[in-house]
């Protein structure tokens, strides 16, 4: 597997996936005739390239934006503003404006393993849905080929006439992971996708990740708050705080550098166990997110931040590069 | 291949059996469901053998017998006659297939509009779900009994036109329910999967929300057989359901209001009958969402 810069660099490569100046704002009805005074902005011009067979790990905090980002890459919330390009083609705003070809390239495994499977179908019936919509494969054909892809996934074949309920967590994770590949995608959003799972089956599942990206060489978008999944699975890395992104670069890079004091506080709150089995200190954050349905005029991260002066609370900080052209950060005071 | 289909289709069938099976030993668990249970089975047999059961079948059907007017409770007649000497079991017997045929025939009808109404409200939302709310909230702003009469009385008495009137006033109880069912269940994430896939609206209502959702709408409607069968009866009672000479209990009971002094059995049994029927219903009614609805399981 390779991992070096040279190829998962933002703006050299084949680009699959291109984000533009993404924005989501949910509207807070109130008020008389229940129009919407306020809108929460869950995801603020998120902008950011993914090349073929890339994998790009999503951090933050909960609430930060991430799921509803990836949401809106799959098509399950329109936009409210930026442009989504696969393959350089606008997907457009929402699932409708795509048709069955697009929908294909892009699939999604879902946090919750538990309702993310209809539970009065049979994982024949759900892993095949893909294939018989898409016309891939009818009558006979389906089991022959769910039953593959149940064996790719490590789940033993007999197993085609079971239901949900009969599968553990992390099986069932294969089972949406299997729906997901159904359909050959060339980009697969991850959201959170062991969190809900105990961590032996975690690791399966993360190798079972490695594997099938290699094969397929396809692109993941990985959404985890647990850093050790994202270092171990992603050549890339992006920080979300409040709807932004505000450190974004290569996995080994951002975890050296820590470009960001947000990025440093994310790395600071993780207990680390040493060589000498000595557990280091675990700094949480101290305050708290603030609100997205008015966020601070500056820096978002102003409130909290061990660097700030009196420009962080007026002057928003540009994503710029400081010294690596692919190493983006937002902030005013990168080498303080 | 083949071998491994049959074996796994064995397993399946087994497995059917024996959730089947547990189904119902849940339904038997509680002794009055059960005791519903056997009871409504006894009706439905009742219902269906009415012309081998009943010591009088012609008496059933409506004709009558001058000579044997008003006799009490005896060997002969059990139940006793009526002001046309009309044996009141027989009639009572046959009334069980009119009983059991309204509130069936009523509330799948109910269903069938309610149930696609709701999830299509449900799934869509916005306009169509604003538009559909309101004519429910139309009809669920009057009691049933209410809409039911003045259906009937606008469409002339009769039969056919109690069971049509019955409709109309129960429907959107059924499409409330499904309709907030349905609203809860398109939130879950396997929607959102089936949407990702491209899997089409309908295909996504009726294949993968209803089946999800329909259980307490199951629920509602078994309670609801024994509602329909006394709001049928009211209607007859009132005159505007069964006419003469059809064996309806409500009809029954109703003739019987001007002897009751006299004769107390000629209201008294197919009041009985009534109660019975409703009180079964509504007690599987009760088992089935213990059953359905976990949640409510005594354990």
């Amino acid at each position: 597997m390779t991992r070096d810069s040279g190829t998962t660099g933002a703006l050299s490569g084949d680009t699959l996936l291109r984000v533009e100046g993404l924005k989501k704002y949910f509207p807070v009805r109130g008020g008389f005739w229940q129009r919407s005074v306020k809108w929460v902005r869950a995801v603020d011009s998120v902008t950011f390239n993914i090349n073929r067979g890339e994998v790009l790990g999503l951090v933050g905090e909960s609430g930060c934006g991430k799921t509803t980002l990836a949401q809106m890459i799959v098509g399950i919330y329109p936009p409210t503003s930026g442009r989504i390009e696969l393959d350089g083609i606008d997907l457009g705003k929402s699932l409708q404006s795509r048709n069955l070809k697009t929908k294909r390239k892009v699939q999604i495994v879902f946090q919750d393993p538990f309702w993310s499977l209809n539970p009065r179908k049979m994982v024949r019936d759900i892993v095949g849905e893909p294939l018989v919509v898409h016309g891939v494969a009818l009558g006979s054909t389906v089991v022959r080929k769910v039953g593959d892809l149940l064996e790719m996934v490590g789940i033993d074949r007999a197993r085609l006439f079971s239901y949900p309920h009969e599968f553990s967590g992390g099986e069932r994770q294969r089972v949406a992971i299997a729906r997901a590949l159904a359909l050959n995608p060339s980009l697969l959003l991850l959201d959170e996708p062991t969190s809900s799972i105990d961590t032996l089956s975690q690791a399966e599942i993360l190798n079972l990740l490695i594997e099938v990206r290699n094969r397929f060489s396809l692109s993941y978008v990985l959404i985890s708050h647990d850093l050790s999944v994202v270092q171990y699975l992603s050549d890339r890395i992006a920080v979300m705080y409040l709807g932004k992104i505000v450190e974004i670069g290569d996995t080994r890079r951002v975890f050296r550098a820590r470009l960001h004091p947000y990025t440093e506080a994310l790395m600071a709150a993780v207990p680390m166990i040493h060589a000498s089995g000595e557990v280091s200190d675990v700094k949480p954050l101290e305050g708290h997110v603030p609100s997205a349905i008015n966020p601070p005029p500056g820096c978002r991260f102003e409130a909290r931040c061990y660097k700030r002066q009196d420009v962080c609370a007026v002057e928003e900080p540009p994503l710029r590069a400081i010294e690596d052209p692919e190493h983006l950060v937002a902030c005013h005071f990168t080498n303080v | 291949m083949a071998v491994s289909g049959d074996l796994t289709f064995q397993r399946r069938a087994g497995r059917a059996l024996e959730s089947s099976r547990t189904f119902v030993k849940l339904l038997f668990r509680n002794r009055l469901t059960g005791a519903a249970f056997v009871v409504v089975t006894l009706l439905v047999v009742v219902a269906l053998l009415a012309p081998v059961l009943a010591p009088y079948p012609d008496d059933g059907r409506g004709v009558v017998n001058p000579s044997e007017r008003f006799q009490k409770p005896s060997s002969e007649h059990i139940f006793g006659t009526d002001d046309m000497g009309r044996d009141i079991l027989s009639r009572v017997i046959f009334g069980t297939r009119i009983s059991l045929s309204i509130s069936l025939v009523t509330i799948v009808a109910a269903m069938l509009i309610a149930i696609p109404l709701g999830v299509i409200a449900g799934y869509f939302g916005g306009f169509i779900d604003e538009i559909l709310m309101r004519i429910t909230d139309v009809f669920l702003s009057f009691p049933p009994l209410l809409i039911a009469i003045v259906v009937a009385s606008f469409l002339g008495p009769s039969l056919e036109n109690a069971m049509i009137a019955i409709v109309i006033a129960w429907w959107p109880w059924y499409s409330r329910v499904i309709r907030a069912q349905v609203m809860a269940a398109k939130e879950r994430p396997y929607v959102s999967a089936a949407r990702c896939i491209g899997t089409s609206d309908w295909k996504i209502m009726f294949s993968h929300i209803l089946p999800n959702t329909i259980a307490p709408v199951i629920i509602q409607a078994s309670m609801d057989l024994g509602c329909v069968i006394l709001t049928a009866a009211s209607l007859s009672f009132i005159g505007l359901g069964a006419q003469p000479p059809q064996p309806e209990w409500g009809l029954i009971v109703s003739s019987a209001r001007t002897y009751i002094l006299d004769a107390w059995w000629y209201s008294v049994f197919p009041g009985l009958a009534i109660l019975v029927t409703v009180l079964s219903f509504n007690l599987i009614g009760d088992g089935l969402r213990e059953v359905l609805d976990p949640r409510t399981r005594v354990r």
